[in-house]
């Protein structure tokens, strides 16, 4: 039995990374991280949260985070970072931030990230924006 | 499925597998006691230079608790409760994973799960002993192939892409290491270029630099071939410990160093790893006393202290 367990064990590590590189390609999850052994493979995909608020008319303008948004901010771009399009959509970091902001109308949040081209070797940003409002 | 495990899986497995015996338990008794003393070494890492960002932040008492059980698993592994070191060593060591949460590096979960087939299989019982040797090499083999695997799969090494960037992105680490291969005159570009979008190309003129990228994923995916066959075990083991040491100059992540070592030597006939524990713990030792007094070893081993 614990022969088998074993067996099965580095059976599941074995095939584990080429499960890890489909979700790379998938959604964008990071390849240095959760055990796929392909770290500096490319450069380490860094990712950008930023936010805006929003008012009645759809204006963007500049608000003043609280601690506890710096803090969220800082914990979705991290998850980001590294499970890709897995974490939750940025809506739900624009959502927690307006909970906290009875002054505004909505809060949009841009990810950014940017990659290297192989066929160009250029640096290439993508972004996804979401957004909560009231 | 049966004719292809016949076919394929035994005969792999059987070249990964020594005769039973107590020079083989010896070994694998030393290998455990240096796998223990990485987890302990890296968790006082975590303790001597604690992590900045907030959300990753180790409570600092758990984190002292944490390396304490651990550096206590390690030594209890030369006695003759050894068995239970690396059982006991598991619970503090999740503590420490769930603390890391998404952030574990790859290097983290090797160690990780080369403990947990130590606490699983008894290197003091015949039948557990080779099956423990068999497991620990095909992944430290598995872990290699897949390194270049991943490189080529990506495709950012065939043109030296990735060199190319960390030589003009990375820190003086790199530079120090690649830049040489680089004219003076495109390391100047690499430098003047912004993270603005299309900014680049990161492809330089440099045959050294193409030659060495490639050569990177070949051995990466060569070597475990060679350290499974026979003939080419020992010769493979000791090119395959400079090539580790070599390419880690530039992340100067000697903590995986020597955990890869360690592993690397269990191709060797046995009784290395017994022989060269010594050494490497010294090592380990050397590594937390950079993390400790950085101002004494100075900064070539700063990076390396501890956390990887």
């Amino acid at each position: 039995m614990k022969r088998r367990l074993v067996i099965a064990f580095v059976v599941l590590l074995t095939i584990w990374p080429l499960a890890h590189r489909a979700m790379v390609a998938a959604f964008n999850v990071n390849p240095w991280k959760l055990a796929g052994w392909a770290m500096f493979c490319i450069p380490n995909p860094k990712t950008s949260t930023q936010t805006y608020g929003l008012t009645t008319s759809g204006r963007r303008i500049r608000f003043e985070m609280r601690p506890e948004d710096q803090f969220d901010l800082s914990l979705y771009d991290y998850r980001r970072q590294i499970l890709g399009e897995l974490a939750p959509p940025p809506d739900r970091l624009a959502e927690q931030i307006l909970s906290r902001h009875p002054e505004l109308a909505g809060v949009g949040v841009v990810v950014y990230q940017y990659h290297l081209d192989p066929e160009t070797a250029l640096l290439r940003w993508e972004s996804e924006e979401g957004a909560a409002r009231r | 499925m049966n004719q292809l495990t016949q076919r394929l899986v035994v005969p792999v497995s059987s070249r990964l597998a020594e005769p039973p015996g107590p020079a083989l338990a010896s070994n694998l008794r030393a290998f455990r006691f240096l796998l223990l003393l990485h987890v302990a070494v890296q968790s006082w890492g975590y303790v001597v230079v604690p992590i900045r960002a907030a959300h990753l932040a180790f409570p600092p008492v758990g984190a002292v608790i944490v390396a304490s059980l651990l550096t206590l698993c390690a030594f209890s592994s030369l006695t003759r409760f050894g068995r239970f070191a690396p059982i006991l060593a598991l619970p503090p060591l999740l503590i420490r994973l769930s603390w890391s949460g998404l952030w574990i590096p790859n290097h983290t979960f090797l160690v990780f799960f080369c403990v947990l087939l130590t606490a699983v299989l008894d290197p003091d019982r015949d039948d557990e002993s080779v099956l423990l040797l068999q497991s620990l090499r095909w992944l430290t083999a598995m872990v290699l192939f897949y390194t270049g695997l991943q490189k080529v799969m990506h495709g950012l090494w065939f043109r030296g892409e990735f060199l190319t960037w960390m030589v003009g992105r990375g820190n003086d680490n790199w530079r120090w290491v690649f830049g040489w291969l680089v004219p003076e005159e495109e390391v100047q570009r690499l430098f003047g270029l912004g993270y603005g979008p299309d900014t680049g190309p990161y492809r330089v003129q440099s045959t050294a630099l193409l030659l060495l990228s490639n050569l990177t994923y070949v051995a990466e995916m060569a070597l475990p071939v060679l350290l499974v066959i026979r003939r080419t075990r020992v010769a493979a083991t000791l090119v395959a410990i400079l090539f580790v040491f070599t390419i880690q100059l530039a992340p100067r992540e000697f903590m995986f160093v020597l955990c890869f070592t360690n592993l690397l030597i269990l191709f060797l006939p046995v009784g290395w790893n017994r022989r060269l524990a010594p050494l490497i713990a010294l090592g380990y030792l050397y590594l937390l006393a950079a993390a400790l007094r950085p101002d004494w070893f100075g900064d070539f081993a700063l990076k390396a202290a501890g956390r990887i």
